[in-house]
């Protein structure tokens, strides 16, 4: 039996039910905006160009410049709460390294790029499956201290995905066009497929592997497909000589240079990924290993003569590899009260085309970075980071340890016609990184926004290594003069923001 | 003397007989608290705890009231379907005969944005309904709030976005429980 009382409250109930809308996760074409920014002002005395050391090899803190990514999301269907019937959204996403009086880009819209945009529709065809069609990365994590995805896959493709996530599985297969990317002025296609399985068999674990093909038909007749010159000599090649080498031998049949021959080119990737945490003071490890085969180059041209003549290379370019494995560790050293992470990185670059120059693609480096975070106050923040790097040229001198080091050389005697640069194959750099985070949203190392108010210092075996406008000539009428300098010094305003 | 002893002993007596923490309405001004998550994909309800949970009653508590949470065990047993605006009209009664005349009802969910610089950006959707005056002529007044969360890693999901959101949530729901006093 129902009190009067009850009955009233049961009344009350129901006329709320139809008061009360039904309330939708995201309405019809709704849209929403995320992005991400950095902005730094970082005055240099020394005359750098605002900073610190080269490049992220160092640690992405104060090595980097200012950076945009505005995100958009457009919901044309909505995806309904335990609901098998179909959504689709489309996404896209527009960045760029420049802004207006922060670098020499002058914040230009020129300077950003259409980086993704792709429809995601779920439901159509296969239940749960996600299939989208547009640009097509993906990656299985960061090196947050290097800014650095090693497993990337995909990111060369515009094509067409699947997808499927489970609570103990993520997997994803894709196949589209490469070609553009890779060579937006000639292109061709570059036929690409890959996919990435990773497993979570219990919360704690985490591993993945994936694999990219890539394949560029050989179609004859086509002067952007793959093609080789036969017989360059690659010492002349990377000299410029080419031509000049081919008249010297066969004086007055230039018109006789061989022809390109037709063939086809294929590089690919695989990548793995294991990671664990969640226990003690352990946030998270991740360790990423890759490895690449490099798309082979498909033309370059010499002047000789006064007559512009293409050398088509795949076949020169068609043995670099990359292999990088790298670590990131996140802990928890004092709850509330620090926070630390530690990573460190290893690239192999070979070349197995050039055993005469050095080469970014014939080298090794290996880093660590470290980053302690102490939590003053839950918003006031003491940083202090270090990094330590050595870079290796397998083809010799690569690095000027001096000012008045030689240009060209050759086993490091001065030789105008060496493929050798400096005096030195190695690099050895050292960064340290001290200063206040401002962390409105409270503790954690990588909880943004962040202002930040950082000195740094950088000392380097290589003379001025950041980027300048010294004058290196040792020309007897330099009249700007010139200085050997290995430590820089950098102080930094700068904030970093998700939003 | 003895007349304070007695009427100590009367006044224990009958605070003995108060009924369960869980179930107590503390004194001064109470609000009923029905808060839930639906998963994205599965549609399942579950109900909010941890740092959300938390926050929520601390935005009550802000405004100088005593949030009552009321979990799920009271909406199966009142057993009034399975639709959420109907879960939330059951809150109502429930809040009613515990004796709260207001009601604050809350449901979340979290979905992936995308991977943005490192970091995976989570969009936390919250629809929160006040509910004032029992009987049988409730008013009510309604809020919207997406909170953007960036998770660091990809196994990361729900409930740690939900946790990363509860800090800017208590915030933003502050005008809308302004509405209690």
């Amino acid at each position: 039996m129902i009190s009067r009382r009850c009955a009233a409250r049961l009344g009350a109930a129901v006329c709320l039910v139809g008061a009360l809308a039904y309330p939708s996760v995201a309405s019809a074409a709704d849209g929403s905006v995320g992005g991400y920014f950095r902005l730094m002002t970082r005055p240099d005395f020394q005359g750098g160009d605002g900073k610190l050391g080269y490049w992220n090899l160092y640690g992405r803190l104060m090595n980097e410049g200012p950076y945009v990514a505005l995100h958009s999301q457009l919901e044309l269907l909505e995806q309904r709460p335990g609901e098998d019937d179909v959504w689709a959204r489309v996404h896209a996403r527009v960045e760029g390294g420049t802004v207006a009086g922060a670098d020499t880009g002058g914040g230009s819209l020129s300077q950003m790029r259409l980086s993704q945009l792709y429809t995601e529709v779920g439901n159509i065809l296969l239940p749960e499956v996600i299939f989208r069609v547009g640009t097509l990365e993906s990656w299985m994590g960061d090196l947050g201290l290097y800014d650095w995805r090693p497993t990337s896959l995909l990111g060369d493709t515009v094509g067409l995905s699947a997808a499927l996530h489970g609570d103990k599985y993520d997997l994803l297969l894709g196949v589209g066009d490469a070609g553009f990317f890779h060579n937006p002025n000639r292109y061709n296609t570059l036929f690409s497929g890959g996919g990435s399985i990773r497993l979570r068999p219990i919360d704690q674990v985490e591993i993945g592997i994936g694999a990219q093909f890539r394949y560029e038909p050989a179609v004859l007749g086509n002067v952007n497909a793959p093609y080789y010159t036969p017989d360059i000599d690659y010492t002349d090649w990377l000299r410029g000589e080419v031509m000049s080498v081919w008249d010297a031998e066969n004086p007055g049949q230039l018109q006789n240079f061989p022809d390109p021959v037709s063939n086809s080119a294929d590089s690919s990737k695989l990548v793995g990924y294991m990671g664990f945490g969640g226990f003690g003071p352990l946030v998270w490890s991740s360790l990423f290993v890759s490895y690449e085969q490099v798309h082979p180059d498909a033309v370059t041209t010499e002047v000789y003569d006064g007559v512009e003549y293409d050398l088509f290379v795949s076949e020169l370019t068609d043995d670099r590899s990359v292999l990088t494995v790298a670590e990131e560790l996140h802990l928890t050293l004092v709850p509330n009260v620090a926070d630390l992470v530690m990573s460190a990185i290893y690239g192999l670059h070979v070349d197995g085309d050039n055993d005469v120059a050095p080469s970014d693609h014939a080298r090794t480096y290996m880093s660590t970075v470290n980053r302690l975070q102490v939590f003053i106050t839950p918003r006031v923040h003491l940083l202090v980071e270090g990094s330590l790097a050595k870079e290796s040229s397998t083809n010799g001198n690569q690095y000027r340890e001096h000012y008045d080091s030689i240009f060209s050389s050759t086993d490091g005697v001065s030789d105008s016609r060496g493929l050798e640069y400096g005096d030195s194959s190695e690099r050895h750099t050292a960064q340290g990184k001290i200063g206040a985070v401002l962390n409105p949203s409270g503790q954690g190392i990588f909880t943004r926004p962040s202002l930040r108010l950082l000195y740094g210092a950088q000392w380097s075996s290589q003379s001025n290594a950041f980027g300048n406008s010294f004058v290196d000539s040792l020309d007897q009428y330099n009249s700007f003069g010139n200085v050997e300098r290995h430590w820089h010094h950098m102080v930094s305003a700068e904030t970093e923001v998700w939003f | 003397m003895f007349r304070v002893i007695l009427f100590s002993l009367i006044l224990s007596a009958c605070s003995s007989k108060a009924p369960p923490a869980s179930n107590l309405v503390s004194p001064g001004p109470s609000v009923g608290l029905f808060s839930h998550s639906v998963n994205i994909d599965s549609g399942e309800q579950v109900e909010l705890a941890g740092a959300f949970g938390e926050a929520l009653l601390g935005a009550i508590s802000a405004q100088g009231f005593t949030g009552v949470a009321m979990g799920a065990t009271d909406i199966e047993s009142a057993d009034f379907g399975a639709t959420r605006a109907e879960d939330r009209a059951t809150a109502i009664v429930i809040a009613a005969a515990q004796g709260v005349s207001q009601t604050l009802v809350v449901e979340a969910s979290a979905s992936l944005f995308s991977q943005l610089q490192g970091q995976f950006r989570w969009v936390v959707s919250v629809d929160a309904t006040l509910v004032k005056g029992g009987g049988s002529s409730p008013t009510t007044e309604t809020m919207s709030v997406e909170v953007p969360v960036f998770l660091r890693y990809q196994h990361q999901g729900e409930d740690e976005a939900f946790d990363a959101a509860a800090p800017s949530l208590e915030r933003a729901l502050s005008p809308l429980l302004r509405g209690l006093r």
